[in-house]
């Protein structure tokens, strides 16, 4: 069966529709490193070179015209390799990991495009 | 009528009532509107002084809390993608001196530059300070700094322009859109020319950075003689600008686009030319921008519809909410206006902001705003008389009069709700929507 309804109680829905009650927020809070990432055709340039080790947000955003990945892989025996899928021209990915001091190396694991320039070196420091 | 001539040259002052309503039409138009009781603190300066107190700021001071994203977490404005313009958007909420950082956003949209083609948060941010601290002085060294900026230079090719290769973008739209207008006292013989005077400037990638080091290199610059406006010399990238400033059609460009962000309709003919008097020759921002917010046109003429970012901020001004979410990059993207993403070289359409998408996108902005603080459908308290929850409605958006129109549709929505058993909390929340959706708040 179909309802017309009223032009105010379609507002009147739509509305109400908009509010939800928020959920209040009171765990600690804690502020990660944050690096950003951007892919272009071949170049990975990062936002800082340095973070902190600890939490962190790495973001790889992708300003080329090809598809781009980020592989993450810190230079010390046994490390776990970090990985971001593949991010679509125009589009951003993000990883979160609790990153170890230490030299990383970053790179675009997708056809040549390591070979062709796509790899960057990050710092990471010991939080004091 | 009553006008009288202002101070500058002999352009008229507006010297007719200055109250709230007209106190708050120049703070929508020369900032991001008021805070709770700001417009009738400025009302009893008097038009002039309140002018002042805009465009000459003692000091600037960043009021409320410091932005952050919905966890909580200070924003990243260098290393998280849209938190550049949340950076931005917070400044224009908090500031305490709305006017220079109007300008910063209308000389973002002069020197329309997108992140797309910068493709760095840093370099934009670069670009920001830059049209922020020279916003009300000096228009001819703005455009030698602009012109030399590294994201301008990424965005037009400047950096691509050597004397082997010369590349036209820059000198194109330095002459169509920044400073004489399109097909005004040039043609494609000068483009070419002024392409070769610009010439020099280059960009290195490194590794790691990105694009960097950006610097002139002489051996790069085609040294030989040009031709532009029918002058002929050994011109170089300062002598391009200069060569534009001196063309005897830069001034009227100037001016013309410089109102159409103040002011809807066009200046009168005497206006235009005694704004062109002040301006020319000097090439101060200050004394136009002056003379512009003290006319009568603009506190006598039609209502301008606020750009999504202003009407964002104002949103949050009048709330006294701070920028707590990321949400606003993806909703301002939605009413039509990103910051650091103009839609192209020209700018953003000022005469195009509302169709029913990006209306639609206001909509949905405003529910955003209003989220963290709707009532509950059951709250108890509240008058169950669509006129009083009216009046409540207005109040929390400190708004003392609707226009008659909207007051009549708002009154009769109210009405009809209440008879239709929905709860007078949940009214006051749809008029607290409809009233900011409403032409009331959409335009100043």
């Amino acid at each position: 069966m179909n309802v017309r309804r009223s032009a105010p109680a379609v507002a009147l829905a739509t509305a109400v529709a908009c509010f939800v009650s928020p959920a209040s927020a009171t765990r600690e809070i804690v502020v990660p490193s944050r690096v950003q990432v951007v892919a272009t055709e071949f170049q990975l340039a990062l936002s800082r070179r340095t973070i902190k080790s600890g939490r962190a947000v790495v973001e790889l955003v992708n300003y080329g015209e090809d598809d781009h990945d980020l592989r993450m892989l810190r230079l010390a025996r046994g490390a776990k390799m970090l990985k971001i899928r593949t991010v679509l021209p125009g589009d951003d990915a993000q990883l979160r990991a609790t990153l170890a001091p230490g030299k990383f190396v970053l790179w675009c694991s997708i056809a040549d495009h390591r070979k062709l320039g796509m790899e960057a070196r990050l710092t990471v420091t010991k939080r004091t | 009528m009553s006008c009288a001539t202002n101070s500058y040259v002999s352009l008229p002052a507006y010297k007719g009532p200055f109250g709230a309503a007209q106190a708050e039409r120049l703070l929508w138009r020369a900032g991001f509107g008021p805070r709770p009781g700001q417009a009738k603190a400025l009302a009893k300066k008097g038009v002039k002084n309140a002018v002042l107190s805009l465009t000459r700021p003692a000091g600037e001071k960043l009021v409320g809390p410091a932005p952050t994203d919905d966890k909580k977490v200070p924003i990243a404005p260098l290393d998280a993608r849209g938190h550049e313009l949340l950076w931005w958007l917070d400044r224009m909420v908090r500031t305490s001196a709305p006017t220079p950082e109007r300008m910063t956003l209308i000389w973002h949209d002069w020197f329309a530059t997108s992140i797309v083609g910068v493709k760095s948060q840093k370099l934009m941010l670069d670009q920001n300070q830059l049209l922020r601290k020279g916003g009300l002085g000096s228009f001819a060294e703005l455009l030698l700094n602009v012109t030399k900026d590294p994201a301008m230079l990424l965005w037009l090719s400047g950096n691509k322009n050597t004397r082997l290769s010369p590349n036209e973008n820059y000198a194109r739209e330095l002459m169509e859109l920044f400073t004489l207008g399109a097909q005004r006292g040039y043609d494609e013989s000068d483009v070419r020319e002024q392409a070769r005077a610009l010439t020099g400037w280059r960009g290195y990638y490194r590794q790691k950075t990105g694009a960097s080091d950006f610097r002139y290199e002489p051996n790069l610059h085609d040294t030989g003689i040009k031709t532009v406006f029918g002058k002929k010399g050994n011109f170089d990238w300062q002598d391009a600008c200069r060569l534009c400033l001196e063309h005897p059609l830069h001034p009227s460009f100037f001016v013309r686009r410089l109102w159409s962000y103040f002011i809807p309709t066009a200046p009168g003919k005497k206006t235009q030319a005694e704004l062109e008097k002040l301006y020319r020759g000097k090439y101060q921002v200050r004394p136009v921008v002056e003379a512009i917010l003290q006319h009568p046109d603009l506190y006598r003429g039609p209502r301008m519809v606020k750009p999504p970012v202003v009407y964002t901020a104002g949103l949050l001004r009048a709330m006294g909410r701070g920028v707590d979410s990321t949400r606003w990059v993806r909703l301002t993207l939605t009413a039509g206006q990103r910051l650091f993403l103009p839609p192209d070289v020209s700018g953003w359409d000022d005469e195009r902001w509302l169709d029913t998408a990006t209306l639609r996108g206001r909509w949905d902005l405003v529910a955003w705003a209003l989220r963290s603080v709707a009532l509950d459908e059951k709250a108890t308290g509240l008058p169950s008389d669509a006129f009083k929850l009216l009046t409540q409605a207005q109040s929390f958006w400190h708004v003392p009069g609707l226009l008659p129109g909207t007051r009549k549709v708002l009154l009769d929505f109210g009405q009809r709700s209440l008879a239709a058993k929905a709860s007078p909390a949940t009214v006051l929340n749809a008029l607290r929507q409809l009233i900011a959706i409403s032409p009331d708040l959409q335009t100043a």
